[in-house]
């Protein structure tokens, strides 16, 4: 008897005509989006307490290190590159090359962490704490918020990686495809936080 | 009556607890919720305003959340069925519903009990007033327990026709780690992640019922499903 669930199983069956179809399952999507929204009202909070108080938000930046966000955004972006390969591994078949592709996705993790800690304890350090002021405030919440998503990410990718050992069933495609897409909306994140505090959009 | 009756009878408890809490907060004073850096004058005013309005209020906000313990035994009791014997997920699932009971009715006593004279010293007033809503607010950790619990179980059921969907376990994980934004409250008294502001409070609450709706419907319909079923047998 087969053991892929209705639910999974729809959803990789999930037709978008000429044989396209949604990847990952169902309730990835749905995860992903209530997690937009809530991240979507952090960044609203950001841009109206911005404009109550464009000085200390625009001296703030002054203080972030471009090169740090720079850096970690590369980490990120290559992350996913990895992830979408790995994904693509894992549907071919191709197990070892997958599991090392999420590998390399779960170390730019561990480097976006360690990029991360160094700019914070230079923050720290340099006496600049969450209650400074509503920039740094609105920092480290969103910045430790997201960091939050990267170690559940990290667990995620492990995770997959450790399922396509022996080649993936429809059920475990779906569930591969999941990691990958939460890695993604990751990486979003980040992007669009990178443009708030780093660039000021 | 049947365990089955009274699994659904648990789950038709979501809209005494709702209307409850609406009629508790609203009466209490707690909604919209007082500014987390009022002063002790402000604190004492908020307390001793209108004492029988928030006596009444806090005794139906406790009355209400009782329902709350009803509601995770019976999704509890859904969730055994997918585990089978020993069920620590299930467990798990309850132990968080009575907490949230608890601990909701310990600090709307603490309220109680500060009101039950007059003429306290406005500074410990203030220090009440913050020992209510910074864990009235802040704590989490029993709603976490009952969402990462019911998401481990939907994930682990390995049925070609499961109980609840899976997107039941992608909402419960999703509401687990959205519920860690009560750990903000202990550390500001100004702004958004204040007890009183728009995500530490108003975000976590409909996070809390964006969880808590879906839920009850879907369980609502597992337990008519297995009435269905002993009803045929």
């Amino acid at each position: 008897m087969s053991t892929i669930t209705p639910d999974v199983e729809r959803s990789t069956r999930e037709e978008l005509g000429s044989g396209k179809r949604v990847p990952g399952e169902i309730g990835v999507w749905i995860f992903v989006l209530a997690d937009l929204v809530i991240f979507g009202i952090l960044f609203a909070a950001v841009l109206v307490m911005r404009g109550d108080d464009p000085a200390v938000f625009a001296e703030g930046r002054e203080h972030l290190s471009q090169g740090l966000g720079l850096l970690n955004t590369l980490i990120l972006l290559t992350s996913s590159m990895f992830v979408v390969l790995g994904v693509d591994a894992a549907r071919e078949g191709r197990g070892s090359t997958a599991r090392a592709l999420f590998a390399a996705g779960v170390a730019c993790g561990l480097a976006f962490i360690g990029v991360k800690a160094i700019e914070w304890g230079g923050h720290l350090s340099d006496g600049f704490t969450a209650h400074s002021n509503d920039f740094y405030m609105m920092f480290y919440v969103t910045t430790g918020v997201h960091l939050l998503h990267v170690v559940i990410g990290m667990a995620g990718l492990l995770g997959v990686r450790a399922m396509v050992r022996n080649g993936i069933d429809p059920q475990r495609r779906a569930l591969v495809e999941s990691g990958g897409i939460y890695w993604h909306m990751v990486d979003l994140l980040w992007l669009v936080i990178y443009a708030l505090f780093y660039l000021a959009v | 009556m049947t365990g089955h009756r009274s699994a659904l009878i648990g789950i038709w408890s979501a809209p005494f607890i709702v209307a409850g809490l609406t009629a508790g907060f609203l009466l209490a004073g707690l909604f919209p919720p007082p500014p987390a850096d009022a002063t002790a004058a402000e604190a004492t005013e908020k307390l001793f305003g209108d004492v029988t309005a928030l006596r009444i209020g806090l005794l139906i906000t406790s009355i209400a959340v009782t329902g709350f313990t009803f509601w995770g035994a019976s999704v509890a009791s859904q969730m055994r069925r997918i585990e089978g014997v020993g069920a620590p997920m299930a467990r798990v699932m309850l132990a968080g519903s009575a907490m949230l009971t608890t601990m909701t009715i310990m600090y709307c006593f603490l309220f109680l009990g500060w009101v039950l004279r007059e003429g306290r010293p406005e500074e410990m007033t203030l220090a009440v007033y913050d020992l209510f809503w910074v864990p009235f607010v802040g704590i989490l950790m029993p709603t976490m327990m009952m969402g990462a619990a019911l998401a481990i179980t939907v994930f682990g059921d390995r049925s070609p026709t499961p109980l609840f969907p899976r997107w039941v376990g992608w909402l419960s994980a999703w509401y687990a780690i959205g519920s860690l934004a009560g750990a903000l409250v202990p550390f500001f008294t100004t702004g958004p992640f204040a007890w009183n502001g728009g995500i530490a409070f108003y975000t976590a609450f409909t996070e809390f019922f964006v969880w808590f709706f879906p839920v009850t419907i879907v369980a609502r319909r597992a337990i008519l499903a297995q009435l269905a079923e002993a009803e045929a047998a």
